[in-house]
């Protein structure tokens, strides 16, 4: 159901918005005041309370996250936050930083004094310079304030915050990609164990959360934790709050967009996203990233023996209510919540070839499935869209993508199996016309 | 000790080990590439995956794949369970973990074999980790099949020179960064890293440097396949023509357990590579050890000679012989050699005591060197240790007092077992000895003063022992026949003995051995057998 | 002539290397640092300036340049212009913008003009996805791009020379 909500976005698009006088206008850093009053657990039991599913698209509760982090430790914490936003269709994390980025420094103030962390590092892509130079100037502008630094709002406990930037790897959004890059290495996924909270950064107890994540929680201590979750029609299923919802692709309004969690794919593509590019067909939508399974508007749901899918089975997946576990529920990711709309007027083969570019491009290349396997899915897929493709390569697509899946160090084996398998599952009739006449009965354009 | 299950086998394993470490003690060896018990656990290459039985009450972790329904023309939807690095896993008490017995691990470990092998050029005939590659070993045992993939592979740099020692082709290379780790974790130099990302990456060279540290043959030794090949063995054998004797590296006091590869058609030494030893060398060796197999070949004492002149083998040791017949027992000094065994010094001892009767005893040997925190020891001789604990009487007196004495005309005989000179500068002292027969193996500094030369075996050509510099008493096996005319150094001396006219009875090292026992100098003894012979 | 950083920069490492527990960690942001300085590349220089000022093996300051893509192991053009071609962006025209851009330029992507002023180049999701077709010139977007507004840009970029 679409109930709009505007807790991170009031301030967007207002002139100087992003500035410390806008954000305290609107209440801004009481939260992380009121948060530093409280116990560490208590902290943690309010976040909790708020079912944050992590935004990243891991869906993850940031609230049991945190809770993971050794109480008692002789080595400093530290809190990372992921703010490397690369996957593909993903932009809502970009316009935090830069239209309100005092609510991710708030949220790092109150995320950090929950896991005992002196330090924060935000971790943004390089080429987000805007973000990067509205961060820190957030930061002098809270630490000149006093809320930030020594003695943030007067209490006992010191925070700092610095921006670190990437070079440019997808991978690197990966957590543990993430610390690596931190360190100053190349950018390759860690083995697991030892997770983050034990062995994170600098080989110290870490969390690393996505900006949202974050930013969301001077929100979930200013309301309660309780009433966030509840704001949630699937507070019931443990996946609270309101959040960025964004819609690209072949839609008339393309953006990111505040709603309670519970809006629907129908919701934000055709009351929020107004409608299909020239009121087109769709032919499929990804919901939340390209490492999620594309859908098909014609899917229903059907999810036998488990009470939570009742009230939508039977249903399109176009009316499912866009959540961590409804989604994982019907063998789908609802990832970063970021859709992706392909209208009727896009080739399909085109759309799967440009996805597996961009996984081929972005492997690290540390394991073998994935090194190997993204460049020859990719080099199947050049000949199929150059017409010189056969039946045999097409099989093979679905073989490839299946020994990646769940062989990899990290879950990057498993985003880019997933497209590769949801894309040969619901256009094999699209490839096969490329193999047998060249893709001639297709539009040969991902464009309207 | 705790149990889990390993393909319907009880594993014992300590706490911690992980299921490819325990496996691997069980002599079990489940398939891998970058895994190395030496080295930090990289779980790249996806080899050694296994099932893992969930706990009882909890379900597996499933994955969603697809199958092609080629009748039905569609897609249908299956799971597999997650699979794990046994490498990386650790073993739980009751842990069921199935590799060879699951049918989702074999179709794992064939997909990993095809996609090594996918841009792998697939040049066996002109590589020269043929015979010895993991790729051909695991094709055969886990793949079978064709490369389903017929275009033209990835190209990359090829025969790139890392340095003077080890030759590179990234188009053979697995990216299982045992290389790498080995120059950081083992060697202490990281010269070595990982260039480009996916499908391009490859090992580089740090800019403005060569690999040069002390260990780059190990570094070549850890590739699992044939990407990093070493200089001197480039195009020189055919592996599977070659045999392995279980040798002690005679290059230090360390005393490195070896293979020494030998052709036995042409009783030729081609390469040195090490043994396994947790208490000595653990799995590695440093470039002078791995590449002293040469002085098996080079610069040898293959002939008697008298006087510079090469002679008859029976009639050079009679000639020696009568050199010595007149000897002075208090004025002959007897000299042993610290790059001889226990066996050869033991003979040389017993000749002087109880047959020449001369308590006149030296050591020589190699002078000292270079040495590191690794396993390279200053002492470059491999049995300094046995020899003094064969001196149990008195310590033998070191090569500077011998040449003292000669120069202040102390000896008129002189007896060596080798020709080397521990302090080179004292050489000229042995000009004027008037009579010095030298039983060697090579033509060490003292042999241009020599009255007359007895060859010797290397220890290539010979079984004895050799005593470490921690005091651990190692075996080292004959690996070729003797070249020339030379004996086993212990033969020759009961030969020269019975020349001189006494009743030197040992025919056979065991004799040999018999009269030593208990094994004089060693600690602890090297027990051969138990160490694995198998390559990592 | 080996590689050197102006007081200024020197004083921003510094600054740098105080917000990290080591020295390794400051890597990456010392390279975009030293790239700015040395007209947009990393050469070998840099590489061994930045190695022995963090006291990494210059092996590993390679690794991490490889790694990543907006490091550069050969001099660009004067700038630098990045067409997003991830799916939202295609999906709304990047193939086009990409294919104007090479017309107007005379340059394929990866290739710089021959005057030197501008280096063709396309890019993975730069997150601008609600925003496409986009690209990056420099340090800063063109969102919602017509092919009109790309004209102007490269106009300033080639004739104006500032972007």
């Amino acid at each position: 159901m679409l109930k709009r909500t505007d807790y991170l976005t009031k301030n967007y698009g207002k002139p100087d918005g992003w500035k410390l006088a806008a954000y305290e206008a609107a209440g801004g850093y009481r939260s992380a005041r009121k948060a530093l009053g409280m116990s560490k657990d208590a902290v943690i039991d309010e976040a909790k309370k708020a079912h944050v599913r992590g935004r990243g698209g891991a869906g993850f509760d940031c609230g049991v996250k945190w809770s993971f982090m050794p109480k008692e430790s002789t080595k400093p914490h530290y809190l990372v936050i992921n703010a490397d936003e690369g996957e593909p269709g993903t932009f809502k994390d970009r316009t935090i930083m830069e239209q309100n980025p005092h609510s991710l420094i708030e949220g790092c103030i109150i995320g950090c004094y929950a896991i005992g962390a002196h330090a924060c590092y935000i971790y943004v892509r390089d080429e987000l310079h805007l973000s990067k130079e509205r961060l820190w100037g957030a930061i002098a502008e809270a630490k000149a304030k006093g809320h930030l630094g020594a003695r943030p709002f007067g209490k006992d406990y010191a925070v700092e915050i610095y921006v670190h930037t990437g070079a440019g790897a997808y991978i690197c959004g990966e957590e543990t990609a993430l610390l690596n890059s931190l360190e100053g290495r190349r950018g390759e996924p860690r083995l697991k164990p030892p997770f983050p909270a034990q062995y994170g950064a600098f080989g110290c107890p870490s969390t690393v959360n996505n900006v949202e994540t974050i930013a969301i929680m001077p929100t979930v201590f200013e309301i309660g934790g309780d009433a966030f979750s509840k704001l949630s029609e699937l507070h019931g299923i443990n996946d609270g709050g309101c959040r960025l919802f964004g819609v690209s692709g072949h839609v008339k309004n393309p953006g990111i967009f505040e709603a309670a969690v519970g809006l629907t794919l129908r919701e934000l593509i055709f009351d929020l996203g107004g409608g299909v590019l020239d009121d087109r067909a769709i032919i499929g939508v990804i919901p939340g990233g390209s490492s999620c399974p594309i859908h098909k508007p014609d899917e229903i749901v059907d999810v036998a023996g488990d009470p939570r899918f009742e009230p939508y089975n039977g249903k399109s997946v176009l009316d499912l209510p866009l959540g961590v576990d409804t989604f994982r529920g019907i063998g789908s990711m609802l990832g970063t919540a970021c859709a992706i709309v392909l209208s009727d007027a896009a080739d399909p083969v085109l759309a799967y070839h440009n996805v597996m570019r961009f996984y081929r491009h972005e492997s690290c290349g540390q394991c073998t499935p994935c090194r190997e396997g993204m460049g020859w899915i990719e080099r199947i897929l050049d000949k199929i869209v150059a017409g010189t493709g056969t039946i045999e390569e097409l099989d093979q697509l679905s073989d490839i993508a299946n020994s990646v899946m769940g062989n990899t160090i990290c879950a990057f084996g498993e985003g880019a199996a997933q497209p590769a398998l949801a894309f040969v599952r619901r256009y094999r009739k699209e490839l096969e016309d490329y193999v047998h006449n060249g893709g001639k009965n297709q539009t040969g354009t991902l464009t309207t | 000790m705790p149990t889990f299950k390993l393909d319907e086998r009880e594993i014992p394993f300590e706490k911690g080990e992980t299921i490819i470490q325990a496996a691997h003690r069980a002599g079990i060896d489940i398939p891998h590439y970058c895994w190395h018990p030496g080295l930090s656990v990289a779980a790249n290459c996806r080899m050694c995956l296994v099932e893992i039985e969930p706990p009882p009450g909890r379900p597996a972790m499933m994955l969603d794949v697809l199958e092609w329904d080629a009748d039905a023309q569609d897609y249908v939807p299956q799971k597999k369970p997650k699979l794990q690095p046994a490498c990386q896993f650790q073993a739980g008490e009751g842990m069921v973990v199935h590799s060879e017995g699951s049918k989702n691990v074999k179709e794992a470990r064939r997909a990993v074999q095809e996609m090594l092998l996918l841009n792998h050029p697939v040049d066996c005939p002109i590589c020269d980790q043929a015979g010895e590659c993991r790729l051909q070993d695991y094709w055969l045992e886990h793949q079978g099949s064709k490369k389903r993939m017929k275009d033209e592979p990835v190209h990359k740099p090829k025969a790139v020179v890392f340095g003077p020692t080890i030759v590179y082709d990234a188009e053979r290379c697995i990216v299982c960064t045992r290389c790498i780790r080995f120059c950081d974790e083992v060697a202490g130099d990281s010269v070595l890293d990982l260039r480009e990302r996916g499908n391009l990456n490859e090992v580089v060279l740090a800019p403005g440097r060569e690999l040069d540290h002390d260990y780059t043959l190990m570094t070549e030794y850890v590739c699992p396949v044939g990407a990093l090949t070493a200089v001197d063995f480039r195009f020189k054998a055919r592996v599977w023509f070659l045999r392995s004797a279980r040798t002690v590296c005679v290059g230090c006091a360390t005393g490195c357990n070896a293979f020494l590869d030998f052709d036995p058609r042409d009783q030729k030494v081609y390469r040195h590579r090490p043994r396994e030893n947790p208490d000595v060398n653990k799995y590695w060796m440093c470039d002078e050890g791995m590449l002293s197999y040469s002085r098996v070949h080079e610069n040898r004492v293959l002939r008697a000679e008298i006087d510079g002149q090469t002679i008859e083998f029976e009639r050079g040791l009679k000639k020696a012989a009568k050199l010595f017949k007149s000897a002075d027992p208090d004025r002959t000094a007897i000299v042993l050699s610290a790059q001889h065994s226990n066996e050869d010094n033991f003979a040389m001892l017993v000749l002087a005591r109880d047959y020449i009767g001369s308590g006149n005893v030296f050591v020589n040997g190699r002078p000292g060197g270079d040495s590191d925190e690794i396993l390279r020891d200053a002492d470059k001789n491999p049995n300094a240790r046995g020899v003094v604990g064969l001196c149990t009487s008195a310590p033998p007196a070191p090569f500077k007092e011998l040449a003292t004495a000669l120069a202040a005309g102390k000896f008129t005989h002189v007896l060596a077992l080798g020709s080397d000179a521990s302090d080179p500068d004292e050489v000229a002292a042995f000009e004027d000895c008037e009579n010095l027969v030298l039983l060697t193996s090579h033509r060490g500094p003292l042999a241009a003063h020599a009255d007359a030369l007895l060859p010797a075996c290397t220890w290539a050509e010979a079984d004895g022992t050799f005593v470490n510099r921690t005091g651990i008493a190692q075996e080292s096996e004959r690996a070729i026949f003797p070249h020339g005319d030379s004996l086993p150094a212990w033969k020759l001396i009961a030969a020269f003995g019975r020349a001189l006219g006494h009743s030197f009875g040992w025919t056979k090292l065991r004799h040999v051995r018999a009269a030593m026992a208990p094994d004089p100098g060693a600690e602890v003894a090297a027990d051969a057998e138990a160490q694995s012979g198998a390559p990592a | 002539m080996a590689f050197a950083l102006s007081a200024e920069r020197e004083n921003e490492l510094d600054q740098i290397l105080s917000r990290y527990p080591n020295k390794m960690a400051a890597c990456i942001p010392v390279l975009h640092l030293c790239q700015d300085a040395n007209e947009g590349w990393v050469s070998a220089d840099v590489i061994a300036f930045v190695a022995g000022r963090l006291e990494l093996s210059t092996a590993q300051v390679k690794g991490v340049v490889t790694f990543y893509t907006l490091f550069n192991e050969e001099k660009p053009g004067k700038h630098q212009v990045w067409v997003c071609r991830t799916l939202s962006c295609a999906l709304r025209g990047s193939e086009d913008i990409l294919r104007h851009c090479e017309k107007k330029l005379g340059v394929k992507q990866g290739e710089t003009t021959r005057d030197g002023k501008v280096t063709l180049r396309t890019a993975e999701c730069l997150a601008s996805c609600g925003t496409a077709p986009m690209m990056q010139v420099d340090k800063k977007y063109y969102e919602n791009l017509s092919m009109t507004e790309v004209d102007r840009i490269l106009d300033r970029l080639l004739y104006d020379g500032d972007a």
